[in-house]
């Protein structure tokens, strides 16, 4: 039996400066309470899962409009859990539909995605980005519970991100990983590494030459910041954007050195300081 | 054309010393090797699962424009996509460039009508494995004879990168792209399913790839 669950935020600008909140839809486990402004300018909305997780029965759909001009950072409440799967039928899913409007901006940063041994999991994303629309948006992973001695034993874990700016695709993450398949050691996956991470980057509209020097001055950032526990790297895509990927030993490394990247690309992307979201229990 | 003709053609078209500079291009393997992540003992795994994650990705590409029943316009949104899926700067400009090379060949070559239609929109992104599906389809070749031959010169190529990244001899060059012929195989067999069912991860390829461009010393464009 599945339990199907929806999530509509839509977030819309009154006034230049001024964002506001519409939960346009929200059903269990999905819980938001209110927009809080940012000083960095963007109107902070948490995003709750009351149930604590991911269950096997799941299948959650969110929505996030952000209408043109409006400015909104979305994070959750703490790491997304999925719990494991009791059967090879029970695959939870989650999927998100999000736009971004001209001259509107989004930063979509949530805590990391534990998946728990046993587990099933299927995560997409899609997201339409109109002309000067910009966005930061992040995934972390990690490979489970790691302090429970459960690190990739999950059965599945399988995401899809798509990236489409002004009707062109310029980015498609799409992988599945099975841990007891394919290792997940192998020099062609992840290596001596557990943790990974990926940061978009882009606004809709800017020149390939943008990108190159955003790129240049970012990947500055990753020289200092990569050592032999962490590497990063950062790399234009094809249009509009740059992505960040970091892949590391130690979670706790990742999501600090993260949290920089994120605080120098927000400075070069929109003059703006990046704000650590504050979490409200 | 004839199918003793064709067979030449495939292996003409498939032979790693093509001059459309895939002898420039390590696609990440420089970085690895930089970082002592990849050496001889450990290459063939590593090719074997780079052929089960990217490799299958462009066999996709290469077989269904091998079948190209639609329009170029259909083939260019193709490539769009595989553009889109890779996202190392480097990986993906050393891709099109050869694409590009290789279309215009191939196109001057054969002078078939379709190649020449699409090199005249070359402007536009296109991929090497696209392109060596829409040329072989052009040919008449048969479209799994034409992927299982585009990534044997695929892994050709990147051993052939490995020879002067560490110290590989000949004769293990050989051995290793003698046993890569079941996973090439997989591939192809996988390739039918279409390009959206076909998942890749290659995490730490990705990162190193992009940070190629910051090495001090480099034997590759990519």
């Amino acid at each position: 039996m599945t339990s199907s669950s929806s999530l509509h935020l839509s977030f819309e600008s009154t006034s230049p400066g001024v964002t506001i909140l519409r939960v346009k839809r929200q059903q269990p486990p999905w819980r938001v309470i209110r927009g809080f402004p940012a000083a960095s300018g963007e109107l902070l909305t948490h995003v709750h899962n009351l149930s604590g997780g991911i269950l096997d029965t799941d299948s959650l759909d969110w929505r996030i409009d952000v209408a043109a001009g409006a400015r909104a950072q979305v994070t959750s409440t703490g790491a997304t859990r999925v719990y494991r799967s009791r059967s090879a039928e029970r695959i939870a899913s989650q999927r998100a539909v999000v736009t971004v409007g001209a001259g509107a901006y989004l930063e979509y940063v949530p805590d990391q995605l534990i998946p728990f041994a046993g587990s099933r999991f299927e995560q997409s994303a899609r997201v339409e980005l109109d002309r000067g629309a910009a966005l930061i948006w992040w995934e972390k992973i990690a490979p489970g519970r790691e302090a429970s001695g459960e690190v990739f034993r999950y059965e599945s874990l399988a995401l899809s991100f798509e990236l489409i700016a002004e009707k062109e695709p310029i980015a498609i993450e799409q992988w599945t990983i099975e841990p007891f398949l394919r290792g997940v050691d192998s020099i062609a996956r992840l290596g001596p590494f557990r943790h990974f991470a990926s940061c978009y980057v882009c606004r809709a509209g800017e020149s390939p030459e943008y990108w190159r020097a955003f790129e240049s001055e970012m990947s500055r950032v990753a020289d200092r910041l990569s050592s032999p526990e962490i590497l990063w790297g950062v790399t234009s895509l094809r249009a509009h954007g740059l992505v960040i990927r970091g892949v590391a030993m130690s979670g706790r490394q990742l999501a600090g050195d993260l949290v920089e990247m994120w605080k120098a690309a927000k400075w070069y992307l929109c003059g703006r300081v990046a704000t650590v979201p504050r979490k409200v229990h | 054309m004839p199918e003793l003709t064709a067979f030449l053609s495939l292996q003409q078209l498939a032979d790693s010393a093509l001059p459309i500079g895939g002898a420039s291009h390590s696609f990440g393997l420089e970085s690895l090797a930089e970082a002592g992540l990849l050496h001889p003992d450990n290459l063939e795994r590593f090719l074997a699962d780079y052929l089960e994650e990217t490799g299958r990705l462009e066999a996709c590409y290469c077989f269904c424009s091998c079948n190209l029943s639609g329009s170029l316009d259909e083939w260019f949104g193709w490539n769009a996509e595989l553009g889109a899926r890779k996202l190392a700067r480097e990986s993906r400009e050393g891709s099109a460039a050869m694409g590009r090379r290789f279309l215009r060949l191939a196109a001057h070559v054969s002078g078939l009508e379709l190649l020449a239609r699409a090199v005249e929109r070359a402007g536009d992104e296109v991929h090497l494995a696209a392109c060596f599906g829409l040329v072989a389809g052009a040919l008449g070749l048969d479209a799994e004879l034409a992927t299982a031959a585009y990534l044997q010169q695929s892994v050709t190529a990147l051993v052939s990168g490995c020879q002067r990244l560490m110290p590989l001899g000949q004769t293990r060059a050989q051995e290793i792209l003698w046993e890569l012929k079941p996973a090439i195989s997989r591939a192809v067999a996988e390739a039918p399913r279409g390009a959206r069912r076909v998942g890749v991860f290659t995490p730490l390829l990705d990162v190193v790839s992009a940070c190629h461009p910051s090495l001090h010393t480099r034997l590759f464009m990519s």
